[in-house]
């Protein structure tokens, strides 16, 4: 029989509808079980949440509840028996995630002060997520400060674009005095804060756009900063010497009111994601923000993420780029050195982004490390290789949907990125002179279909070019050249070569890119011997240019390749049409040499 | 401190076992210890280790002397286990088990995780009888114990696969 910390260690391993039949299994394996299974309770779906209201849940939470530590659900409802202490008295969390962004008006006043009340009763919360929204944050807010001493992250009401429930009017509007009073007195172990907050200044009532009920609350939200002031006293601000990230979202209006003192006792923040600071929406306090950050960090700060969604008044691809251009401009003359290691670009872009490229290309060329442009798609080659050919330190050019760079103008300007560790770029515009084209660019038939015997004399020269500059990037650790859309004209190959249609004409499959590197040694693979770093390419949709030989060459010289994405349309769907084939004989290599690196 | 070193171990039985200070180090208790109080050139003995089970780990830790990722080997619980380590935990139940008392024991956190997880392989996708059949274990439920635990212990809220 093993001790019983040795069935909880095996218990680890497992999940959760192995645990629940390991603990019928006898009494000693149900002590060692119960405590793994209980540790972390997802009440996620209707099925666990129906039971978690019944007779049985209680009896087993009263029971079993001093084992939970970590506790995530939607529903607020759900928290009823875990904030009283009749029920489960010695009630341990660590973390606690009510995870779905319901409105305001969604949440009943009952479980609000259930949520209040958990808070309350467990001072040994090290994370807090809650995406609920409350009406009247402020006795929330001081049973944080009050009661959460431990805290090490905390994330309110933070919705972001990439929660599906965003809206732009989604987040509360929490009067200053309040916020600032919850922000200066807030855990101070604290390492990661996040808020998404609308503010409701002094000049509440002189406006039209508020309602009674927005009085109301701001009345409401005055009163509770009163007794954070006869808690904590007036004035207080503590320091968070721990705190490393900070995001806001939906301030706006005068933050000069509310951060400054906060930040100033923020010495070792590494990232500060506060678009708006940094986007020209008349935001009064601006100065006095960047002042308190470079007093704090010396504005030193690591990250600059740029989210912006739909396009508005300022976020087109003009306000982004003179958002990087200013919180450059803005220090420059002064003792302080600009130190961007990163930009993110969450914007799904659908119009041009020359100005932004631009921007980047003039400003980021000492400091600029990664560049992660969700949508890259439609960005200019020219502007991409101003990049490419500007940015000297950088390291990671990421996309969800790489940019296009055509080999002439990539090969006109060597790069100053150098050290890039992860590339993705589509390469395309080489001429085939296999393919017959019409006015319109659509293929009109194949020449041939040898092009990894290396049969045509094709645009060689450009391709050895482009294979020379890639292959001097020693460091790189990924290249993605996959094609995600088809675009442009498109190899054509016979779908199957005995089949004909009544015509008499031989029927083809349109599927693969004509204008990309051929992956073959005639044209240059073998430059990249050099890459010896290189552990995962992505040849989706080009992988039809790649035979034996290459692949042969791939698992000789790049020792470290250890995927290889796009060649097996089994694992790594290609939209291809179902009958199409590999290169004649790769299929069989590929069986019979079984290499650990695809 | 020489990198040749070596250390002497004693196992349970008495056994004598010469091995390289780099193997020693593999086992946070030994490390440790040796950090500590140095090497004394006298034999540390093992009193709750027999010598084939000292045999069988000296063995785990010669395989993955030179293991860069030794310490984070198996802490990814879904990955697979390499075949190497497959081959290796092809024992009888006993020799398992005494084998993961002997990790725990000696603080070798990949051969804990990976014997545990060999253990934790054997009851998954199992009912309850089978578990029981395949560890020889009794079943000390009164059938009203049996039906508690299983109402209260997530028969009716984990999802069945």
């Amino acid at each position: 029989m093993l001790p019983q910390e040795i069935q909880t260690a095996v218990a680890e391993f497992l999940e959760l509808h192995d645990l629940v039949r390991l603990l019928c299994v006898n009494r000693d394996w149900n002590r060692s079980c119960t405590a793994v299974l209980w540790r972390t309770l997802e009440i996620t779906n209707e099925k666990r949440y129906h039971w978690f209201c019944t007779v049985h849940a209680l009896r087993a939470l009263s029971r079993q509840g001093h084992h939970v530590r970590t506790l995530r659900t939607p529903f607020p409802y759900i928290l009823t028996p875990f904030q009283e202490p009749n029920v489960i008295p010695d009630l341990l969390l660590t973390r606690l995630e009510l995870t779905i962004p319901l409105r305001a008006s969604q949440l009943d006043d009952t479980d609000a002060t259930h949520i209040i009340n958990l808070v309350k009763r467990s001072p040994s919360l090290q994370h807090l997520y809650i995406g609920t929204i409350f009406r009247h944050p402020g006795q929330l807010f001081l049973a944080i400060d009050k009661h959460l001493s431990r805290l090490k992250s905390l994330s309110l009401f933070h919705i972001t674009h990439a929660d599906h429930s965003y809206r732009q009017d989604h987040y509360p509007r929490i009067g200053f005095r309040l916020l600032k009073a919850f922000m200066d007195n807030l855990p101070s172990e604290l390492e990661f804060f996040a808020l998404g907050a609308h503010a409701f200044w002094d000049d509440i009532g002189q406006e039209s756009m508020h309602t009674p009920a927005d009085i109301g609350n701001y009345a409401q939200d005055e009163a509770d900063s009163l007794d954070f002031e006869r808690h904590f006293g007036s004035g207080t601000i503590k320091q968070h010497q721990q705190l490393k990230v900070f995001s806001l979202r939906g301030m706006g209006g005068d933050q000069g009111k509310v951060l400054p003192d906060f930040l100033r006792g923020c010495p070792n923040l590494e990232v500060f994601d506060n678009p708006e600071t940094f986007m020209g929406k008349s935001i009064t306090g601006f100065k006095l923000v960047q002042a308190a950050l470079e007093e704090a960090v010396g504005f030193h700060l690591k990250h600059l993420i740029v989210e912006a969604e739909e396009e508005t008044e300022w976020e087109t691809d003009g306000d982004i780029a003179h958002t990087i251009s200013r919180a450059l401009s803005s220090i420059t003359g002064n003792c302080y050195k600009e130190v961007w290691n990163k930009i993110i670009i969450r914007r799904d872009y659908s119009s041009s982004m020359k100005a932004t490229a631009e921007a980047i290309g003039r400003s980021c060329q000492k400091d600029l490390v990664t560049l992660h442009i969700k949508n890259m798609s439609t960005m200019e080659s020219t502007d991409v290789q101003l990049i490419l050919s500007q940015s000297s330190s950088l390291r990671e050019f990421t996309s969800t949907q790489s940019p296009k760079l055509a080999a002439r103008d990539m090969v006109a300007k060597p790069w100053a990125c150098q050290w890039l560790t992860t590339l993705c770029l589509q390469i395309g515009g080489i001429p085939r002179p296999d393919l017959k084209m019409d006015e319109q660019g659509q293929v009109l038939f194949a020449v041939d279909r040898k092009i990894s015997q290396g049969c045509f004399l094709g645009p060689k020269a450009i391709q050895r070019q482009v294979y020379q500059q890639l292959g001097a990037l020693v460091g790189l650790e990924v290249l993605n050249m996959s094609r995600v859309y088809r675009e442009g004209p498109r190899d054509i190959f016979p779908a199957n070569t005995n089949s004909t249609n009544s015509q008499g004409d031989r029927s083809f499959n349109y599927g693969l890119q004509t204008d990309c590197l051929d992956w073959t040694l005639e044209s240059g693979l073998g430059q990249l011997a050099s890459l010896k770093e290189l552990r995962e390419l992505d040849v989706r949709l080009t992988w039809h240019r790649i035979g034996v030989r290459e692949l042969a060459w791939m698992a000789r010289e790049l020792p470290r390749l250890s995927v290889l994405k796009g060649l097996n349309p089994v694992v790594d769907p290609a939209p291809l049409t179902s009958d199409f084939v590999l290169e004649p004989g790769t299929e069989k290599w590929v069986e019979r040499y079984n290499p650990e690196w695809l | 401190m020489s990198a040749h070193s070596q250390i002497l171990l004693t196992s349970s039985e008495g056994t004598e076992f010469l091995i390289d200070r780099d193997i020693a180090d593999k086992s946070m208790l030994l490390k440790c210890m040796l950090e500590d109080i140095g090497e004394i050139g006298q034999a540390v003995p093992l009193p709750n280790v027999s010598g084939p089970i000292l045999t069988k780990v000296i063995e785990y830790c010669t395989h993955h002397r030179d293991d860069p990722n030794f310490l984070s080997a198996n802490d990814d619980v879904t990955a697979d286990i390499d075949e190497w380590d497959l081959e290796y935990c092809k024992v009888d139940q006993g020799t398992l088990y005494e084998l993961i008392l002997a990790a725990n024991y000696l603080d070798i956190k990949p051969l804990m995780d990976l014997t545990c997880k060999t253990v934790a392989n054997m009851i998954k996708a199992k009912s309850p009888e089978e578990i029981r059949k395949t560890f020889n274990i009794t079943n000390d439920f009164t059938p009203e114990e049996e039906d508690q635990v299983r109402r209260e212990n997530g028969k009716d809220w984990v999802d069945e696969h």
